[in-house]
């Protein structure tokens, strides 16, 4: 048993990889779908409403009391929502460059994938990370590389429309990646200057980074780095309040406008993508990945790897709902004031955290 | 024989190339070009270059294609009208093949093909200094060997963004 | 922890030591001066913004004289990435020089064209800094990343005046020529590199100069190290300006504003000098009987084509910039000789000599140039691109100065005695004597001959010809007026002074 769960995990024979591959994209497509959930459902709590309460499927709404709860708590819509993208008619519209059209989706949602499969969810028993693809020991800087190849997507799929409004948003949504990208890159910096102190050889390896947080999480040690990790990841997935891409009170759709069904659901599912890669990130590097305070999960052996894989998804759970806690309370930015926040106080701030620690580093060190 | 996923990402990387060179729509070429510099950046992944990898990724994939490809579209640079030149491109593309293999035929070392073929010798695998792929060894011989490129580099790209800065900015209004 | 400290220990001692930061001091110095240049802007009043050029001009003086002093010095620095010796320190007073004589023309040059004194300066001051840091390179990093950073500066100072068209084309041929230059010269770099890895012991680092010349010691003969060395050669070729990669001078030289064509002309061709010097007597130096030829027929076609095409230019820049690239198969010229020279064991220590000969041959060109260009920077024009030769009619009248220190720097240009132009362009057929070039010899001579004519026939303009009626004499500030015709004065003075000594000694 155990033997095989290794194996799945680290074989690099054909068939665990396909088998890795196939598990990385239905928990990528499950977790897409009950964020959906947890958007609909929290919204609605947030605006004293119900929220999806009517979808059901015979046999299962038969059984008493668990068939009332999941229809009530929306558990079945996620699976009606990817079933209809399925189903659905699924047109090219006349006016579009056709091959870029249909790339334009997969190329917003492959590097999402790709950065998926890096993270570290937890230990194993014997200390290395859980994860489906484990990175280098660059791991952190292949995942910002790969997640900014996502920005593709949105340019092309705007372009490709050939189309007024999605391709505003597109200009809007790809300019304001690369602006946030840098400050995101600079703010965390310090988090690396802490971990690999002298000696320490694989500074840049996630798991590195969050055995550095035993004791204490860096989000105490750098606070300033974590709020503007923060923002730029809000604006690096395109939320609220920074979804300039799609802003639908100035841009109907935004850059997938032109988009429905299943392509549309391509874009949709990617969105969550970085949402979770986002939380992730923040989560490993400054929440303290699997560990909790004052708990030595690493001396539990297996049950350690399940308490961390445990944990981990409470506090991606619990930054997901603040993600939407944050999109249904915050109103969004005006572009210029986006440009503004980006490279007038975000990008100083971050240097100026970055020569502070430097500083402390060489006086204290 | 070589491993197959080289041969298999060197054939993406030159087919994007020859896209590049060959399309007459500029987002063509500059996808061309994104593909090439990642397939460059895996062919970096397959040395165990990790690091270079990455950078590569980072740097152009990520960063500067994207304003290449951001100016395109925004200037909306329409491909020229007219038949597709085949006779012309295929000639071209033709003797460039011929040029290069023989060049290859001309310039490749003996044994060279061998050697590239072969496993990462054991004396370079044996002194990871010398084989500086990790990120520490990079950052170490940047910071002491290479100082002084490193701060002219600093001062290039200074004076780069002064310039563009010079360059763009909005003339002034009182003359 | 002890671990942890010895590493810092074996960090600290493989870093750069002060004293290597020492012996680039001028270099510092000036890099200083241009990012100083930008703190100023931002904080002084608008009518403390002479300060910015002053501070500049005095700083370079200043750097000058560090240069000076430091005289004899030699030896590796920062761990063979750079080398210097003596003649080290006259390239960096050669740099500094056109840095002050460019900031002279160009200071009021842009402030009346509503550009940005400060910006140019830094962007001039950084370029500088970095020229000199090519004279000493020894290292492929260095040198490519020294030569870069001149090559970037010099695209935003062609583009600088960017209403106009003109000068914003200029900067963009320029940059295509020199994004292609620079590739050619990293791939060139990079084969050899190729070679002098396969081929050097372990530890050896086969991107300093000295290890690829080991390397090629009993290597050169591989195709690859001689494709590798010709596309070096094409790369420093395109930033020489010299024939067959001539292509860009005359419109760059002709769109871009007038104090950078200076810039262009002096510097970046001296760095293309100097860039070629180093490369063939480092990494190239075994492979120089088989770069002699090559050289011989860049310098000879650089000076036909050069002095064939401006013949038939209308446009004073247009013939200027033309024979810019005659002066660069001079230069050329006169490093085949010494190619030639040293692969032949040295005649009477000729190829010793040959080597302050082609410095002394570029102050020639940079002072005639300075003075040529200096005059018509000052001279208003409707559009600095456009300055025909009808437009300098008359001009002994409406301006004596300027057209005395045109007409003295042109002469020295032309290699008229007295002038120190003539001197240089002897000294340079003396190397071709000794090399036993003939033919280069014979088309040099030729050259001059041709050259000649050109050259006339805008003195002829500036002095003989009268000015059509009404013209008003331009009011053109005394600063403008003295510098070309001081520097004209000054080829002559220099021309007499080398005649004396030559007589005396």
């Amino acid at each position: 048993m155990e033997a095989l769960l290794l194996d799945l995990l680290r074989s690099p024979e054909l068939p665990y990889v396909a088998a890795r591959g196939l598990v990385l994209i239905g928990a990528v497509m499950t977790i897409a779908g009950y964020s959906v959930l947890l958007e609909r459902k929290a919204s609605a709590w947030i605006q004293g409403r119900v929220g999806p309460n009517r979808t059901t499927t015979p046999f299962l709404a038969w059984i008493p009391l668990l068939g009332s709860f999941l229809r009530l708590g929306g558990f079945i819509q996620p699976a009606a929502d990817g079933g209809k993208f399925l189903f659905k008619e699924d047109p090219i519209p006349a006016h579009v460059n056709k091959p870029y059209y249909v790339l334009a989706p997969v190329i917003a949602l492959a590097p999402a994938l790709a950065v998926l499969a890096m993270i570290p969810l937890s230990a194993l028993p014997d200390g290395t990370p859980l994860a489906l693809c484990p990175g280098a020991d660059v791991g952190v800087l292949l995942m910002f590389a790969v997640s900014s190849l996502g920005v593709y997507g949105i340019a092309l799929g705007g372009w490709a429309s050939n189309s007024k409004f999605p391709f505003l948003g597109a200009v809007r949504g790809s300019a304001q990646l690369i602006s946030y990208e840098l400050a995101m890159g600079l703010s965390v910096l310090p988090v690396f200057l802490l971990t690999s102190a002298p000696g320490v050889d694989d500074g840049l390896n996630l798991a590195t980074i969050v055995a550095g947080q035993e004791g204490m999480w860096n989000i105490v040690r750098q606070p300033l780095a974590a709020l503007v990790f923060l923002v730029c990841i809000f604006a690096e997935t395109n939320r609220h309040p920074f979804d300039m891409p799609e802003s639908e009170t100035d841009l109907v759709g935004g850059f997938h406008t032109e988009y429905g069904a299943f392509k549309f659901g391509l874009f949709f599912v990617a969105e969550y993508g970085h949402m979770v890669i986002g939380s992730s990130l923040f989560i490993l590097m400054f929440l303290g990945g699997w560990q909790l305070p004052f708990v030595e999960t690493a001396a539990w052996g297996a049950l350690g790897t399940v308490a961390g894989l445990a944990i981990f998804g409470a506090k991606l759970a619990a930054f997901l709902f603040f993600f939407v806690w944050v999109r249904w309370t915050i109103p969004r930015f005006r572009y210029d004031q986006v440009m503004r926040l980006g490279w007038n106080v975000l990008l100083p701030l971050a240097v100026a955290n970055l020569v502070l620690t430097f500083l402390v580093l060489a006086v204290a060190g | 024989m070589p491993d197959p996923l080289f041969v298999f990402i060197a054939a993406l990387t030159l087919g994007a190339c020859c896209l590049l060179v060959a399309s007459r729509n500029p987002v063509t070429s500059a996808m061309g070009m994104i593909l090439a510099l990642v397939g460059i950046a895996a062919e970096f992944f397959l040395l165990d270059a990790y690091f270079l990898g990455v950078l590569q990724v980072l740097v152009y994939a990520g960063a500067v294609m994207v304003l290449f490809l951001f100016i395109i579209m925004l200037l909306d640079v329409q491909p020229p009208g007219g038949a597709y030149p085949w006779k012309r491109a295929l000639a071209g593309g033709a003797a460039f093949l011929l040029l290069s293999a023989a060049a290859f035929a001309l310039l490749a070392p003996e044994g060279s093909l061998a050697k590239a073929a072969g496993p990462t010798p054991p004396e370079l695998a044996a002194n990871p200094e010398s084989y500086a792929t990790a990120a520490k060894a990079f950052g170490r011989s940047l910071y002491t060997k290479y100082m002084l490129p490193l701060q002219m580099a600093g001062l290039l790209l200074l004076l780069a963004l002064v310039g563009v800065v010079t360059l763009a900015k909005a003339p002034k209004s009182a003359d | 922890m002890t671990h942890a400290l010895a590493a810092l220990d074996a960090f600290k001692s493989a870093a750069p030591q002060a004293g290597d930061w020492a012996s680039i001091l001028p270099e510092i110095l000036v890099a200083g001066l241009g990012v100083f240049a930008l703190l100023q802007a931002l904080t002084l009043p608008a009518s403390g913004r002479w300060l910015i050029p002053a501070v500049a001009r005095v700083g370079l003086l200043l750097a000058g004289f560090l240069a000076y002093q430091a005289g004899e010095s030699e030896g590796a620095r920062f761990g063979g990435l750079l080398q210097q010796d003596a003649s080290t320190h006259l390239w960096r007073q050669l740099f500094l020089l056109c840095a002050l004589l460019t900031s002279l023309v160009g200071g009021r040059f842009f402030r009346q064209r509503g550009a940005d004194e400060a910006e140019f300066h830094h962007i001039l001051l950084l370029v500088t800094a970095s020229l000199m840091m090519l004279a000493q390179s020894s290292h492929v990093v260095t040198f490519f990343v020294a030569l870069e950073t001149a090559t970037v500066g010099l695209y935003v100072l062609c583009g600088f005046l960017r209403r106009s068209a003109a000068s914003l084309e200029a900067g963009v041929r320029y940059l295509v020529a020199g994004g292609l230059s620079s590739a050619l010269l990293l791939m060139g770099f990079v084969l050899l590199h190729g070679v002098a890895g396969m081929h050097l012991p372990k530890g050896a680092d086969p991107l300093q100069f000295a290890s690829i010349a080991a390397a090629l010691l009993g290597h050169g003969g591989e195709p690859l190290a001689l494709v590798g060395a010709a596309l070096v050669l094409a790369g420093l070729g395109f930033k020489l300006g010299a024939f067959p990669f001539h292509g860009w001078v005359p419109d760059v030289y002709q769109g871009a504003p007038t104090p950078t064509t200076a810039l262009l002309a002096t510097a970046s061709k001296s760095a293309g000098v100097v860039g070629l010097v180093l490369v063939v007597s480092g990494p190239l130096a075994p492979l120089a009987a088989k770069l002699s030829p090559v050289l011989a027929v860049l310098a000879g076609g650089s000076l036909l084509a050069g002095n064939l095409a401006a013949l038939g230019s209308s446009d004073t820049k247009r013939a200027l910039a033309l024979s810019g690239v005659s002066h660069a198969g001079f230069l050329l010229a006169g490093i085949a000789g010494l190619v030639t020279l040293r692969s032949q064991e040295g005649v009477f220590g000729a190829a010793d000599i040959a080597l302050p000969i082609v410095l002394a041959y570029l102050l020639a060109y940079v002072l005639g140039t300075f003075a040529t260009m200096g005059a018509l920077a000052a001279l208003p024009a409707e559009s600095d691109e456009r300055r025909p030769l009808v437009a300098l009619r008359g001009l002994i009248r409406r301006s004596p100065s300027l057209a005395a220190g045109l007409t003295l720097g042109i002469g020295s240009l032309a290699g008229i005695p007295p002038s120190i132009g003539f001197f240089a362009k002897v000294l340079i057929l003396w190397v071709l004597v000794s090399a036993e070039a003939w033919t280069l010899l014979a088309l040099a001579v030729v050259s001059v001959a041709v050259s000649i004519h050109y050259y006339f026939s805008i003195i002829r303009e500036a002095t003989v010809r009268t000015a059509p009626d009404g013209e008003v004499p331009p009011r053109i500030p005394l600063l403008d007026r003295a510098l070309p015709l001081g520097l004209g004065i000054l080829t002559v003075l220099l021309g007499l002074g080398s005649l004396i000594k030559a007589a005396l000694g």
